[in-house]
C-alpha cells in the first residue's frame, strides 16, 4: 500500500485538470460572460435576400499571448516580443505584458473609441477586456480590408488590430441598401391573398418553415449542448506520465562521465560550447556544466539551475550551484512511456501563454489568416479554396477555419459529407459563440495531430516539439516552429524524418509567409532557410517507452488507481527504472546473443534466442531495470514477468540455506557426491547426475555449490527432507506452490525471472523480505502528491544465516562455475542455472548495489548448446562492467575458522582451508591443530587414493 | 568478596545509565536528532525530514528518507527515521519492519543508535 499524501484533499482518485483546465476555463468563462452581457449586440436581421448580419462578438481575453497576421499580441507573462505582420509590410512591434489580460491596438485610429485606448496589466478586467475585443476586431478588419496600418505601441504591450467599427459600418449599409426596397418587392404577394388555395398553401409552408424552424432550432439546442459539454468539462483524457528515477548527484556518487552524458543527453539536452540555457550543458574535461531544467517533483517544484560538476575516478568530486557547494542536486527524470486510453493519444498541454507567439503567429497565417474576423466559418476562404479546386480539377484548398479543424477533430469523424459539413459549421458558429478566440486557439494547439510514434499518437505542439526535436515549446528555433506548423497540413506527408526534403519545402513555404507578413524579418527568413532539417531521434531514450518495466508499473499502479484514471487524469508516476542499468542491459543482452547465434545453429527471426532480465537494488527491493524480451520496445510477450521456465541449479542455494540452518552443517562438510537413486511412491526412479557426468566422490559442501554438484546436493537434499527445502523456497519470497518432488531440489521447478529476482533478492539483501516495486510515487498533474511508496518488508532471516549463505555464493563465482566474473571487482556473490537438456541458462548474482537475474532461451523450449556460465553469465557481466560494479562488504555476522579434511573445526591458527562461519561456531569444540607428520601421511595417502 | 563488590558496583552503575522504560524521559524530541550520518546529502534530507514531521506530514518525510536511504542504504539511523516516520503515521505494522531493519545495521558498538531502537521498539 502507499503512502498516502499528508494533504487532506489527496484521493487515489486524482482530481487532475487539463492544463488549460477549470481555473482558466472559469476565468475566461467569467470574461466572457461579462462581455457578452455587456457588449454583444444581437444580429441585426435583414430582409428579403440580405445577409444575417450581426456585430462584432466581445470575447473576453484569455491570458495568452498570439500574433495574428497583420493585427493582435495578447498579453502574457512572458516577457517575449514578436512582430506582428500587416499587409503593407511595416511591422507592429509586440510586446507582452505582465498581467495584463488585455491587449492594445496598433493601426489607425477607428471609429471604436476603445481601440483608441492603450490598455495596459492594471486596467480594471472588464474594461481592458472590452477594449481588447474592439481592438482586435480593429485589426481584423484592418487585414481583411488590406487598408494602409499605422502603429501604434502601447506602454507594455502593442498589437496590430483592426477597427471593427468601420467593417461593421460598411456592412450595415449594405446590409441597409437592400432593406429599404423590401416594402416594394412585398406587394405582389399581397396580391394573391383571398384566394382559398393560395392561402392554405400559404399555410401549409408557414407550418412546413415552422416545423422545420422547431426540428433545425431541437437540433441546435442538442448540437450546442454538445459543444459545451466538451468543452466546460475536461476536453481530453490524458494518459499518466511515466517518468524514471531522477538521477540524484551528491559528492562521493559512483558515476562515470558517459552515464552521465547518456543521461543528459535522454533527458533531451544538447551539449553545447557555452551552456547558457536550460536543457544544455558543455564538458571541458572532468568539469561540467549542466543548465538543469526546472521540473515538478512529487516533493515539490524545483527551478532551473546551474550546476557545476567535478568528476573524479568515476566518482562525483564536487557539485555546486551558483551559490557554492551543494550536497544534493537532482536532475530531471527521463519520459519512459504512457498509460494510454484505448485511442492512444498522447499530448503535452500548454497553454496560450507558452507558447511563443512566433509560432501562433505562423500558425494563423498558414491556416486561416482572418482567424480573429470570423465567426467560425470563412466565406471567404471557402470561395478562394473553391475557386482553387475547380481550376485544380481536385481538391488542393481546404477553406475550414481554425475552428472548423478544430470541430471536426474534437467532435467528428473523417467522413466527407454534406451532412457532417454541415455540423461542423454549426457547431463552429457554436463554439465561436460561446468561447473565446484564445481558448479555441489554445484548444487547437493541444488537440491538432502531429504525428506518430509507433501506438502513441502525437498531439498538440507541446508534445511534437518534444517528440521532433527533443526540447520545450519555448526553446524552439524559428525554423523549427516552421516545421511544426508544416505539419498540420499532413503529419504523416510532410514528417520531417520520413520524408524530409517534402517537409523542408513545406517549412521554407512557411517560413516564406511568416516573413511576408513580418512576424519575421527577410534576414531571420534567409537564416532559418539554411537551417537544416534536423529532429531528434524517434528512438532516442527520450521517446522510446519502456514496455516490459511499464507493464510493471502499471500491473502495481493497478493495485491502488483505477485503469481509467491513469489513462485519462494526466497523472505523474516517478518510477524506481534506472536508465542507465537499463540500456546496459539492453546492449548487454543484444551483444551477447548475437555472438552466440554467430557461433551457433542459424536462426530465424522468428525463432531466435530470447532473453529476459531483472535488475533490482539490493538494499530497496526497487526494480532498476527489466527486459522482457530480446526487442526491448517490444510491446508483447514479456518474459520477465510471464515465461515460467525450469531454474535448474538456481534452486541450489535453497537447499544448502535449509542445511545451514540446521546449525550442524557448514561449507568444510564433507557431501557424498557419489551417484544416487530415488524411488518415488508411484514406483518412479530419479537418479541425477553432474554436468560432467562424473562423481566425486567426498566433497566439501562449499566445493558442491561452487562446482553446482548435483549429486551431492540431491543426497544433502533428500537428507534434510523436502518439506524443508519448500519452506526455504517460501520464505525466500516464493508465493506459488511448489510440489514435493525431488527434482525440485536441483530446479525442476519452473519460475519467472521477476519469482528468481524476489528469491535471490531476500539473500542479496541480508534475509529483508521486500515486495519488489516500480512505483516511487504517484502526483496530480499539478504536481499534488498522491501516494508515495518509501521501502517495506519484513526481516524473514536472521542476517547471520544469509551471510553465511553468501560465503558459499562468493565461492561460486571466486573459484566455481560463476568465475567468468573474475575480471570484475570481488567479492561479487552468484549462482549459474541451466536446466535439463541446456533448454534454459540463468545467471542470479549481486553486488553492493544490485541484484541481476538474466535469463537465455527459445521461446518453444527448444535445447541450446549453452549454458547458465555460458549464455546467461556474460550478459549480467556485461551490464555490471557497463554500469559501474561496487564490490560486497565483508558481513560482521562472520568469522572466519579453518577445517581440516575431514570437515572438522579446528582450533585458531591452525594451517588448513579456512571456512566463513557465524560467529556463534567460535564457541563449539574444536579440535587441536594436526601435526606435520600426521598431514604428511594423510596427503601420502591421498595420493596413493588418486594413483589407485 | 572484593570480585562480588565490584560486580555489585557495576550492576548499580548500568543501572544508573539505564532509563525506565515507559518513563517520561524516554521520549526524544525526534525534531532535534540530527546526527546519524556525515554524509552531506543525507543531512540535507534529514533536515528536510524533520521540517515535514514537523509540519505534519510524515508521508512526505517518508520520501525525503527514502532518498537518504538510498544513498546511504545501510545507515541504521535512516531507517530508525523511517520507521519512527511510519510509527507517527500510525503504521506501527511498518515501523516494526524498519526497526528490525535497522537492529540488522546497527553496531552493537553504537550506543545511541542501540538506545534510540529501545526507545522506538517501547512505544510502539
Amino acid at each position: 500500500m502507499p503512502e498516502k499524501s499528508d494533504k487532506p484533499s489527496s484521493k487515489k482518485r486524482a482530481q487532475s485538470r487539463s492544463a488549460s483546465g477549470t481555473t482558466k476555463r472559469a476565468a475566461n468563462k467569467a470574461g466572457s460572460r461579462t462581455q457578452s452581457a455587456s457588449s454583444r449586440t444581437k444580429p441585426t436581421t435583414v430582409k428579403r435576400g440580405t445577409q444575417v448580419k450581426s456585430q462584432p462578438k466581445a470575447r473576453a481575453s484569455a491570458s495568452g499571448q498570439f500574433t495574428a497576421p497583420g493585427k493582435s499580441v495578447a498579453s502574457g507573462k512572458s516577457a517575449a516580443a514578436a512582430k506582428t505582420p500587416n499587409t503593407k509590410g511595416k511591422t507592429a512591434t509586440a510586446k507582452t505584458s505582465g498581467q495584463a489580460k488585455a491587449s492594445g491596438q496598433a493601426g489607425t485610429a477607428r471609429k471604436s473609441a476603445p481601440s483608441k485606448k492603450t490598455a495596459n496589466g492594471s486596467a480594471a478586467p472588464k474594461k481592458a477586456s472590452a477594449a481588447k475585443q474592439s481592438a482586435k476586431k480593429n485589426a481584423a478588419t484592418q487585414a481583411s480590408s488590406k487598408q494602409t496600418p499605422s502603429k501604434q505601441t502601447s506602454t507594455k504591450q502593442t498589437a496590430a488590430k483592426k477597427a471593427p467599427a468601420k467593417k461593421s459600418s460598411e456592412k450595415k449599409s449594405s446590409a441597409k441598401k437592400p432593406a429599404a426596397k423590401k416594402p416594394a418587392a412585398k406587394k405582389p404577394a399581397t396580391k394573391n391573398t383571398g384566394t382559398g388555395r393560395s392561402g392554405r398553401w400559404l399555410a401549409s409552408l408557414v407550418s412546413l418553415t415552422l416545423v422545420l424552424g422547431i426540428l433545425g432550432g431541437a437540433y441546435l439546442v442538442y448540437l450546442d449542448s454538445q459543444v459545451r459539454a466538451a468543452f466546460d468539462g475536461k476536453k481530453w483524457a490524458l494518459p499518466a506520465k511515466v517518468y524514471a528515477r531522477p538521477l540524484a548527484l551528491y559528492p562521493g556518487l559512483l558515476l562515470s562521465p558517459e552515464q552521465l552524458e547518456s543521461e543528459l543527453v535522454w533527458a533531451d539536452y544538447r551539449k553545447v560550447n557555452q551552456a547558457t540555457r536550460p536543457g544544455t550543458f558543455t564538458r571541458e574535461g572532468d568539469e561540467w556544466i549542466i543548465i538543469r531544467r526546472g521540473f515538478p517533483y512529487w516533493d515539490g517544484a524545483e527551478g532551473v539551475r546551474e550546476i557545476r560538476v567535478r568528476l573524479q575516478h568515476q566518482r562525483i568530486e564536487t557539485l555546486m550551484d551558483d551559490s557554492g557547494q551543494q550536497p544534493l542536486i537532482r536532475l530531471e527524470p527521463q519520459y519512459i512511456g504512457g498509460i494510454f486510453p484505448s485511442h492512444n493519444e498522447d499530448r503535452e498541454l500548454v497553454k496560450l501563454d507558452q507558447v511563443p507567439p512566433v509560432l501562433v503567429a505562423a500558425l494563423i497565417v498558414t491556416e486561416d489568416q482572418h482567424f480573429f474576423d470570423h465567426w467560425g466559418l470563412s466565406f471567404q476562404g471557402i470561395a478562394r479554396a473553391l475557386v482553387a479546386n475547380v481550376k485544380a480539377g481536385r481538391t488542393v484548398q481546404g477553406g475550414s477555419t481554425l475552428t472548423q479543424q478544430l470541430v471536426k477533430n474534437f467532435f467528428l469523424s473523417n467522413e466527407r459529407s454534406l451532412t457532417r459539413k454541415a455540423q461542423e459549421a454549426l457547431m463552429s458558429l457554436l463554439l465561436e459563440l460561446h468561447y473565446d478566440k484564445e481558448e479555441i486557439l489554445e484548444t487547437y494547439i493541444n488537440e491538432v495531430y502531429l504525428g506518430q510514434s509507433g501506438r502513441r499518437g502525437i498531439h498538440g505542439f507541446g508534445l511534437a516539439a518534444r517528440f521532433y526535436f527533443g526540447k520545450p515549446l519555448a526553446e524552439l528555433k524559428t525554423s523549427e516552429i516552421a516545421t511544426l506548423v508544416g505539419l498540420v497540413k499532413g503529419a504523416s506527408f510532410y514528417n520531417p524524418r520520413r520524408q524530409p526534403e517534402r517537409a523542408k519545402e513545406r517549412r521554407d513555404l512557411i517560413l516564406g509567409l511568416m516573413a511576408k507578413h513580418n512576424i519575421i524579418s527577410d534576414a531571420e527568413r534567409l537564416r532559418a532557410v539554411s537551417d537544416a532539417l534536423i529532429t531528434a531521434s524517434p528512438r532516442r531514450a527520450g521517446q522510446r517507452e519502456f514496455p516490459a518495466f511499464l507493464e510493471r508499473a502499471k500491473a502495481e499502479l493497478q493495485q491502488d488507481y483505477r485503469l481509467q484514471d491513469l489513462q485519462t487524469e494526466g497523472l505523474r508516476v516517478f518510477t524506481t527504472l534506472d536508465p542507465w542499468l537499463q540500456s546496459s542491459v539492453e546492449r548487454a543482452a543484444e551483444g551477447h546473443l548475437s555472438r552466440l547465434e554467430r557461433g551457433g545453429p542459424s536462426s530465424d527471426s522468428n525463432n531466435s534466442l530470447e532473453v529476459a532480465a531483472v535488475l533490482t537494488s539490493v538494499d530497496g527491493g526497487e526494480i532498476r531495470a527489466l527486459l522482457g524480451g530480446r526487442d526491448a520496445t517490444y510491446f508483447g510477450f514479456n518474459r520477465a514477468l510471464n515465461a515460467q521456465r525450469a531454474i535448474g541449479s538456481l534452486a541450489k542455494p535453497a537447499v544448502f540455506l535449509a542445511a545451514l540452518r540446521t546449525d550442524n552443517y557448514h561449507w568444510g562438510m564433507l557431501l557424498d557426491d557419489s551417484p544416487v537413486t530415488v524411488t518415488g511412491q508411484d514406483g518412479s526412479v530419479w537418479m541425477p547426475k553432474n554436468y560432467d557426468g562424473k562423481s566425486h566422490g567426498n566433497v566439501a559442501m562449499a566445493d558442491a555449490l561452487e562446482r553446482s554438484l548435483n549429486q551431492a546436493t540431491a543426497r544433502l537434499g533428500m537428507t534434510l527432507g523436502l518439506e524443508a527445502v519448500i519452506d526455504e523456497f517460501h520464505r525466500l519470497g516464493v508465493e506459488r506452490a511448489i510440489p514435493a518432488y525431488p527434482s525440485l531440489l536441483l530446479g525442476a521447478m519452473s519460475l519467472t525471472p521477476l519469482e528468481v529476482a524476489q528469491l535471490y533478492q531476500t539473500i542479496a539483501s541480508e534475509g529483508f523480505l521486500m515486495p519488489l516495486r516500480t512505483i516511487d510515487a504517484v502526483t496530480t498533474g499539478q504536481g499534488e502528491m498522491l501516494s508515495s511508496y518509501a521501502i517495506r518488508g519484513q526481516q524473514v532471516y536472521d542476517p547471520a544465516l544469509i551471510a553465511w549463505l553468501r560465503a558459499g555464493l562468493e565461492g561460486v563465482v571466486s573459484r566455481g562455475t560463476a568465475k567468468g566474473l573474475a575480471s570484475l571487482p570481488l567479492p561479487l556473490a552468484g549462482k549459474t542455472g541451466t536446466s535439463d537438456d541446456q533448454r534454459d541458462a540463468w545467471f542470479a548474482g549481486f553486488d553492493n548495489r544490485h541484484l541481476g537475474v538474466i535469463w537465455v532461451g527459445y521461446d518453444d523450449n527448444r535445447p541450446m548448446n549453452v549454458t547458465g556460465s555460458s549464455g546467461a553469465l556474460p550478459i549480467w557481466r556485461d551490464t555490471f562492467k557497463r554500469s559501474g560494479v561496487e564490490p560486497l562488504t565483508p558481513s560482521r555476522y562472520l568469522t572466519y575458522l579453518p577445517v581440516n579434511d575431514q570437515g572438522e573445526l579446528l582450533e585458531d591458527g591452525c594451517s588448513a582451508t579456512v571456512y566463513a562461519f557465524p560467529s556463534h561456531w567460535q564457541m563449539r569444540e574444536r579440535r587441536a591443530c594436526e601435526r606435520g607428520a600426521d598431514r604428511l601421511r594423510k596427503e601420502i595417502r591421498s595420493w596413493l587414493d588418486w594413483l589407485f | 568478596m572484593v570480585r562480588l563488590a565490584v560486580l555489585i558496583l557495576s550492576m548499580a552503575g548500568l543501572a544508573g545509565c539505564a532509563t525506565a522504560p515507559g518513563s517520561p524521559e524516554v521520549t526524544t524530541n525526534y525534531g532535534e536528532y540530527r546526527d546519524g550520518s556525515e554524509h552531506p546529502a543525507v543531512l540535507m534530507l534529514f533536515q528536510q525530514a524533520d521540517e515535514a514531521m514537523q509540519a505534519g506530514k510524515p508521508a512526505m518525510a517518508l520520501t525525503y528518507l527514502d532518498q537518504a536511504r538510498r544513498i546511504e542504504p545501510r545507515n541504521p539511523y535512516v531507517l530508525y527515521r523511517q520507521a519512527r516516520a511510519y510509527a507517527v503515521a500510525d503504521d506501527n505494522e511498518k515501523a516494526r519492519q524498519l526497526l528490525e531493519r535497522a537492529r540488522v545495521f546497527a553496531s552493537p558498538d553504537d550506543e545511541m543508535i542501540n538506545y534510540l531502537l529501545y526507545e522506538l521498539e517501547f512505544q510502539l
